[in-house]
């Protein structure tokens, strides 16, 4: 499958912008919904090129972002971040990637932090059409106690996570690791329990850590479920065999981005001033 | 799915994702399990692993044969793992030896010699992930840097151009680790260019990796020495080398001379700083050293060395032909009789972990050598300074 990339760069309020890398397949997506894919904290695009090309090998158009005062490709630097930080990033990818598909609502794809915020956006945006999350937080006080604005914005309480997810009717599906030291497992089911306006699924790894990628079995694992979730949620429940990138298509992908990453901004193929 | 339940609207499975192999080659603690831990895993996984390759392989299943092992003694685990079969790595240069459909395998990997045939290996994506996670665990053995925490200068070509010889690809591969350089464009080494980037990656980094085939790291020290300008290191840079120990003359290469002169012209803080990896293109495991310069086996790996004649199985500690039984190949048997010449040692290795260490004296390359340089290395066995 060929698949095609580009780099944006999104422009926000305040001169803000965050930058973002889409890969599609170049016969046309097969899938109308389009994805985001949001990675986990301190992590960057490119880590989440293994699901971005899954996605893309099997008809889906897959957007990533880095988020605002973050590592990466957007505007700021890392110690300003705050998860609002997050949410507005994540909420620009999602209306610019709507708005490059006719207006149509996207899929979001998070890991780990960008979970909680997905939560939130689902919860306020009818441009979300569901979520499915790895390793996905629901109580930030547990997992991540130093984000600034996470008693002040309402991030941090476990009936925050619970009320929001109450008000998305949103499909969620999230993929929980057995041996995760960060994310507990009953305080996610708590809180889909509690939280089930919507179709709810709670998928569990078993023997595996808060960090899929660190064992490819595991990776490999997520990777087909996830996308599998993904292609049957954007086809209303149809049944679809994943096709899997290759070995050789993945370390290419892998290696192309590192490259454009190290040699930021000037060797990046960026299509200047798009905006959501 | 292994389990599923549902709760109220919520639908839970369990999945089962991943078997004790990969959960051990992608942990942080595969070094530091006790011996009875090491020994009892590397029980469980061979003979898993020969079980898997009497049934999926033809070729090693006529071995097995031949060599009247009984399979089911295997799994009880009556017959002792030195006596599971061999397949001398000669023969991957002449039978194609496969456990998995032609389909399955993804990368063909050839051996780098220049004369004569050379041995060909197909990978399956299992087998070349695990490949990579012994060289993320071996990368342990030195440090546990993050991904932009060192940057890696690579005297080597990159994946595309490596193509499918096997050292060049494999070290390439660090560029899906660390950000890296690579410094053979078109065949040509790019000695000056490499010296640039160890100078302005110091400026830039908290630490440099330099890692290439020992004949390429020399030729990068003695061009530093020649230009009279000196790199201060200390510890902020470390040199790993893998591939063979001979110049393009055919010289070898005398590790302790080279080692020292890379610490004096790099101004390394301590020759702990300088590493090297051992493996081959048959072998699916990575071989790292610690700072003891003692190359550590994992524990799906069962070393041990074994005569040339017959190829029987060698006490601990008795020089021999190298061979090994790595459970981490899926689409080939792994279990070999090697053309190196070596000692596997179990215990307490000076850098505090206990563990089986393999060291490589030299290779052969005829029947007639192997006789000869076996007699000549245990008369001089403990006194040599083993690469």
């Amino acid at each position: 499958v060929k698949i095609d990339f580009e780099a944006h760069r999104v422009e926000l309020a305040a001169g803000r912008h965050v930058g973002m890398w889409s890969l599609r397949p170049a016969s046309g997506p097969s899938f109308a919904t389009p994805l985001v894919v949001a990675s986990g904290f301190g992590r960057r695009m490119h880590h989440a090129g293994p699901i971005a090309l899954y996605a893309a090998h099997n008809g889906f158009v897959a957007h990533r972002y880095d988020p605002v005062n973050h590592v990466g490709m957007s505007h700021g630097e890392m110690a300003d971040f705050t998860m609002t930080d997050g949410l507005d990033s994540l909420r620009a990818a999602v209306d610019w990637a709507s708005a490059r598909s006719a207006g149509r609502p996207v899929g979001v794809l998070a890991t780990s932090l960008a979970a909680r915020v997905a939560y939130r956006l689902a919860s306020k945006s009818d441009r979300v059409a569901f979520v499915v999350t790895a390793v996905g937080v629901v109580h930030l006080r547990r997992t991540q106690r130093f984000v600034r604005d996470a008693h002040a914005a309402g991030w941090y309480p476990l009936d925050h996570t619970v009320s929001e997810l109450a008000r998305a009717p949103q499909p969620i599906v999230n993929f929980l690791a057995e041996e995760d030291t960060w994310v507990d497992a009953a305080e996610v089911r708590d809180a889909f329990t509690r939280g089930s306006s919507g179709p709810r699924e709670v998928h569990t790894l078993a023997r595996s850590k808060h960090d899929f990628a660190r064992n490819p079995a595991v990776a490999r694992t997520f990777l087909v479920r996830a996308t599998e979730a993904a292609m049957a949620l954007a086809s209303r429940g149809e049944a679809t065999e994943v096709r899997e990138p290759t070995f050789d298509a993945l370390t290419e992908q892998a290696i192309f981005e590192r490259r454009i990453g190290r040699a930021r901004p000037a060797a990046s193929p960026m299509i200047e001033g798009d905006s959501p | 799915v292994i389990a599923a339940r549902a709760s109220r609207e919520v639908i839970e499975t369990m999945i089962e994702a991943t078997g004790e192999l990969d959960y051990l080659i992608s942990s942080d603690t595969c070094f530091e399990l006790s011996l009875d831990e090491q020994r009892a895993f590397r029980e469980r996984s061979v003979r898993a692993a020969f079980a898997w390759h009497v049934a999926a392989c033809p070729v090693y299943r006529r071995l097995v044969v031949q060599r009247g092992i009984d399979p089911a003694g295997v799994a009880s685990g009556e017959i002792a793992l030195d006596a599971v079969p061999v397949i001398p790595t000669s023969a991957f240069k002449r039978t194609a030896i496969r456990s998995v459909p032609p389909d399955d395998v993804v990368m063909l990997s050839r051996s780098s010699g220049t004369r004569g045939p050379v041995s060909t290996v197909g990978r399956d994506r299992t087998s070349l992930e695990r490949l990579l996670g012994s060289v993320r665990a071996g990368t342990s053995l030195i440090h546990a840097w993050d991904e932009d925490e060192i940057e890696m200068v690579h005297l080597g070509p990159d994946r595309a151009e490596a193509g499918e010889i096997w050292f060049p690809y494999v070290m390439s591969l660090v560029e899906l680790l660390h950000p890296t350089r690579h410094r053979l464009v078109g065949g040509a080494f790019e000695v000056d260019a490499a010296i640039a980037d160890v100078r302005s990656l110091l400026d830039e980094r908290a630490h440099v990796g330099v890692i290439g085939p020992p004949f390429l790291v020399a030729a990068l020290i003695q061009r530093i020495a020649e230009r009279k300008q000196a790199i201060r290191a200390g510890d902020r840079l470390t040199v790993v080398t893998a591939g063979g120990w001979k110049r393009f003359t055919g010289e070898q290469i005398e590790r302790g001379e080279f080692e020292a002169r890379i610490c004096e012209v790099l101004q390394l803080s301590g020759a702990a700083q300088v590493r090297d990896a051992f493996n081959q293109v048959e072998l699916n495991t990575v071989c790292m050293e610690c700072r003891a310069h003692r190359k550590h086996v994992p524990a799906w790996v069962h070393a041990t060395t074994r005569e040339p004649d017959g190829f029987a199985a060698l006490p601990r500690g008795e020089v021999g032909l190298l061979s090994f039984l790595d459970a981490s190949a899926r689409s080939y048997p792994a279990f070999l009789v090697t053309d190196d010449v070596g000692v596997v040692e179990e215990g307490l290795c000076g850098c505090g972990r206990v563990g089986t260490t393999v060291a490589i004296h030299r290779r052969l390359t005829t029947r007639a050598q192997r006789g000869c340089a076996l007699a000549i290395d245990r008369r001089t066995a403990g006194s040599e300074a083993a690469p």
